[in-house]
């Protein structure tokens, strides 16, 4: 079964963290930077927080007219968040996105970040293996094979 | 109703361009999406989504009360008809990097919003059952190995 670390090692292990308190003005420069729908959240000493995403920033930052200047990524990152390890299979964690309505998955060991997985980093994977597939079946089937 | 249509938000989340950003974004967090279509006079002429809302108004320093949806939504409108088929929806959003595609008819009416959401519920669908369909092999007594 495919696992997490797979993907991992198709898309890479970058992390795009932010201090959770640095000021979210200061989050939404780097996710607009980035092009990215979130970032993860860390202490002091790097360890998982939580995840500021673009939908935290509008609903508890923009909505409620909170200044982004001197709000920080503590005060409204979501806490309660779904993470899963390296040997997670790859559609346990499609299933995880599915239930708890998240786009992105931290792949922890414990509280030590080892990566991260989005929504579209699965549907770009799984696409790729039905290429793949596809591209096996087609050369198995034009192929000179005997029986 | 074809496949696409089956599988996509309906009805979806759609806002006229006078809207206020305010307004957009509160029927967005209210209905859980990210992504509402924008319209005039009914016809489809834009998308609004989380990252224009952070990037064109928080970051730009413009009013959500003031500032109308049609001044900060994404456009042209990238969209697909309702006879397109899934895997065409599902490369287009791939390729483009996109989270949300409309479906749009001729006359320009919004019928539903496909997410990357419902791509993986579509991709555990399938995954489902190619697992059913092994294990059924696998069960099965064959002469031939």
């Amino acid at each position: 079964m495919t696992t997490i670390e797979d993907v991992l090692v198709d898309k890479g292990r970058a992390v795009y963290a932010i201090d959770r308190a640095a000021s979210v003005l200061d989050a939404v420069e780097e996710m607009c930077r980035l092009q990215i729908g979130a970032l993860l959240a860390v202490d002091d000493d790097g360890m998982m927080a939580g995840i500021i995403s673009e939908r935290d920033v509008m609903a508890r930052v923009v909505l409620t007219q909170l200044d982004p200047a001197s709000t920080r990524v503590a005060d409204v990152m979501t806490r309660e968040f779904v993470s899963v390890e390296p040997d997670t299979p790859v559609p346990t964690a499609m299933g995880l996105m599915t239930e708890h309505r998240c786009r992105h998955l931290p792949v922890l060991d414990g509280r030590a970040i080892l990566g991260v997985v989005s929504i579209g980093d699965l549907l770009r994977w799984a696409h790729q293996e039905r290429r793949e597939e596809v591209r096996l079946l087609h050369e198995y089937v034009t192929s000179a094979y005997v029986h | 109703m074809n496949n696409l249509l089956k599988l996509a938000r309906t009805p979806p989340v759609v806002v006229s361009q006078e809207t206020s950003v305010a307004n957009a974004m509160r029927k967005m967090v209210r209905c859980g999406v990210g992504a509402a279509a924008v319209v005039d006079r009914g016809r489809a002429i834009g998308i609004f989504t989380e990252r224009d809302a952070v990037a064109r108004v928080l970051l730009e320093e413009r009013s959500p009360w003031t500032t109308p949806v049609g001044e900060v939504m994404t456009a042209p409108l990238l969209f697909v008809g309702p006879d397109a088929d899934l895997h065409e929806a599902r490369s287009i959003m791939i390729i483009k990097g996109i989270r949300h595609l409309p479906v749009v008819d001729r006359d320009g009416k919004v019928l539903g919003m496909l997410s990357l959401r419902h791509l993986m519920a579509e991709e555990i669908d399938d995954l489902e059952h190619e697992v059913e369909t092994l294990a059924a092999y696998e069960a099965r007594d064959s002469i031939g190995g």
